[in-house]
């Protein structure tokens, strides 16, 4: 991906201005959502970077909340202070991903999708039917606040939002730095041949499984991280807020953003929350509407840009192209181009 | 001591024997042709060497190694590498990319690694593996077409650039699936230059599959004939023209 020289400043730029926003943006209706977006990014992210090795994993949010659980148990029951057992949380979905993959990585596609499902559906009723661990359908409450004494500075995060989400903006940059890091590296591009050619890459030496393991561990490592935010964040975790539903919305921002490319992953998560503002503003009678909504959304999608909101932009500008004649030739091949040997 | 040696080996399918009792063994730099019939056998045998199926029963061994039931990925770590007849290229990727995927478990970039290469290290890198992948067009020709999608290659390139790929991992034995076929005159001379100049200059042993009989005559120094899963002739060239068994089965007998 070769971007022109003044692109490559627009991420810089953007992450500036989310810095800079609370400045300005300091409702805590408004920070409470930029909070919850920057959170479902981290876990598009995840939810991209599996699916460029071949596979969508609808039960993001369950990984989401095996980190929250595992930092609000680690907080109260074991009495770790937060910042040791915010890296746990990332630790120990990275580890249930990898036990998971043994079985669900060696399917194809599909199957795995639905392995996801059906790995959804076990670890919520562990959440509920477990009442000694994990508190049952009421959950547990309430999660201790971290706070930062050091260097003069006191940062209590019971006091305020805004502290959540600098946390959350800052374990989104990082996550993104690297993933963008990562698909742009000479291994990304062995991920993105995974799915499609993966007897031709097995036969260059490249252990392919090893590879779809990786991606799924990082994926959920980043996704607990996410949950260790919210848990402290939310005081109160409950296995309904961790379901397929929140999984496929999560999957449906990346479609709706383009598959294609990270940057995809980024776009349609923002076009979600946008879409989830809107809805705020509507009646409260038209709640239930709301899923029917989005289903028809992903109907259009799928129909007029199979290439996603990001697809688009690309087809406009081979529009433009096209208009203004500048349309890019198709490579022609020339006899003469291959010597003899 | 034989390169790649077959002994018994046998693949059933649910009640259908693939590749019965099949011996087969292949020196260093060799090129040995596999012919028969349409189903006798010869793509499931290939699958039995390279490991992407394991054999019901008997042995591979390669340079007296019992390699059966390998995995394709560690197979081809050691040196066994094979081409497919119809995925033979990442057709998304640019035909330089293609290359430098192939390149890439030689090169050993890990996940960390990825992550913590400052962008100099990573630059020098590239620039290595991007040198090696332009060696390794040139030897075919190809370096002219490097940026193109290799999806839209046309056929006989594509074919050329699937003997690169695997040229790139540094085959000890090569195992080619039907790499003529599809291919005009001119592009089969092209691709057996290529082949034998890779076995001239490294010692390659090479297995081939194909069809086209006139190739695997001129250019096959042992011929073995398969069909229904059983090895009904083996020889040289003129031995294999000569024999009855092997006209019958291609022809049919009276």
């Amino acid at each position: 991906m070769k971007l022109p020289k003044w692109q490559t400043y627009i991420p810089l730029l953007f992450i500036i201005f989310m810095f800079v926003l609370p400045l300005f943006m300091n409702s805590p209706r408004y920070l409470n959502l930029l909070n919850q977006l920057l959170l479902n990014i981290i876990l598009a992210m995840g939810v991209y970077s599996v699916w460029s090795v071949g596979f969508i994993n609808a039960a993001q949010p369950i990984f989401y909340g095996l980190g929250s659980y595992t930092v609000a148990l680690l907080m109260m029951r074991a009495h770790f202070p937060f910042w040791l057992a915010f890296p746990m949380a990332g630790v120990i979905p990275a580890v249930v991903a990898l036990l998971f993959g043994l079985i669900g990585l060696k399917m194809k596609g599909a199957y795995f999708l639905f392995l996801t499902i059906a790995l959804d559906g076990l670890i919520s009723w562990l959440f509920i039917s477990w009442k000694g661990l994990f508190g049952g359908q009421l959950g547990i409450f309430p999660v201790p606040q971290p706070r930062i004494q050091a260097f003069g500075l006191d940062i209590n995060f019971a006091t305020s939002r805004t502290p959540y989400y600098y946390l959350a903006l800052v374990t989104a940059v990082i996550t993104c730095l690297v993933y963008f890091k990562m698909f742009n590296s000479r291994l990304g591009r062995v991920w993105e041949s995974i799915g499609k050619t993966e007897d031709l890459l097995a036969n260059t030496g490249i252990s392919v499984f090893t590879q779809k393991q990786i991606a799924l561990a990082v994926s959920c490592f980043f996704a607990g991280l996410a949950g260790a935010i919210w848990a402290p964040y939310i005081t109160i975790i409950t296995p309904s807020q961790f379901g397929l539903w929140q999984g496929i919305t999560i999957v449906l921002g990346v479609l709706v953003g383009g598959i294609y490319s990270p940057l995809g992953a980024i776009i349609g998560t923002i076009f979600m929350a946008a879409l989830n503002l809107v809805f705020t503003y509507l009646p409260s009678q038209t709640v239930q509407y709301q899923p029917m909504a989005l289903g028809f959304i992903l109907v259009l999608v799928l129909l007029f840009m199979p290439t996603g909101i990001l697809g688009l932009s690309g087809r406009v500008q081979n529009r433009i192209k096209e208009l203004t004649g500048r349309k890019t030739a198709p490579p022609s091949i020339n006899k003469d181009d291959v010597k003899a040997v | 001591m034989a390169l790649l040696e077959t002994q018994k080996l046998t693949k059933t399918f649910i009640g259908l024997k693939a590749v019965t009792n099949m011996d087969l063994s292949v020196n260093k730099g060799q090129i040995l042709g596999l012919i028969g019939p349409n189903g006798a056998g010869k793509t499931t045998l290939f699958n039995l060497i390279s490991g992407a199926l394991p054999p019901t029963s008997g042995k591979v061994l390669y340079k007296g190694r019992d390699i059966t039931g390998f995995k394709p990925h560690i197979l081809a770590r050691m040196g066994i590498v094979r081409t497919f007849q119809l995925a033979t290229v990442f057709q998304e990727l640019s035909v330089l990319d293609n290359i430098q995927v192939a390149l890439h478990y030689k090169s050993r970039v890990g996940f960390l690694q990825t992550l913590f290469e400052t962008p100099a290290m990573a630059h020098k890198e590239n620039g290595i593996v991007r040198e090696k992948a332009m060696k390794l067009l040139n030897i075919a020709g190809l370096t002219n077409l490097a940026d193109t999608r290799a999806g839209n290659l046309p056929g006989g390139y594509q074919k050329l650039m699937s003997v690169i790929i695997a040229l790139a991992v540094d085959p000890e034995l090569l195992l080619l699936d039907e790499p003529m076929s599809g291919l005009n005159a001119e592009e089969i001379q092209t691709l057996i230059r290529l082949v034998k100049t890779i076995r001239d200059e490294r010692g390659t042993g090479i297995i081939m599959v194909e069809h086209n009989m006139k190739v695997v005559m001129d250019h096959c120094e042992y011929i073995v004939v398969i069909n229904f899963g059983q090895k009904i002739a083996e020889g040289t060239p003129a031995q294999i023209a000569s024999d009855q068994r092997v006209i019958e089965a291609y022809l049919g007998s009276e």
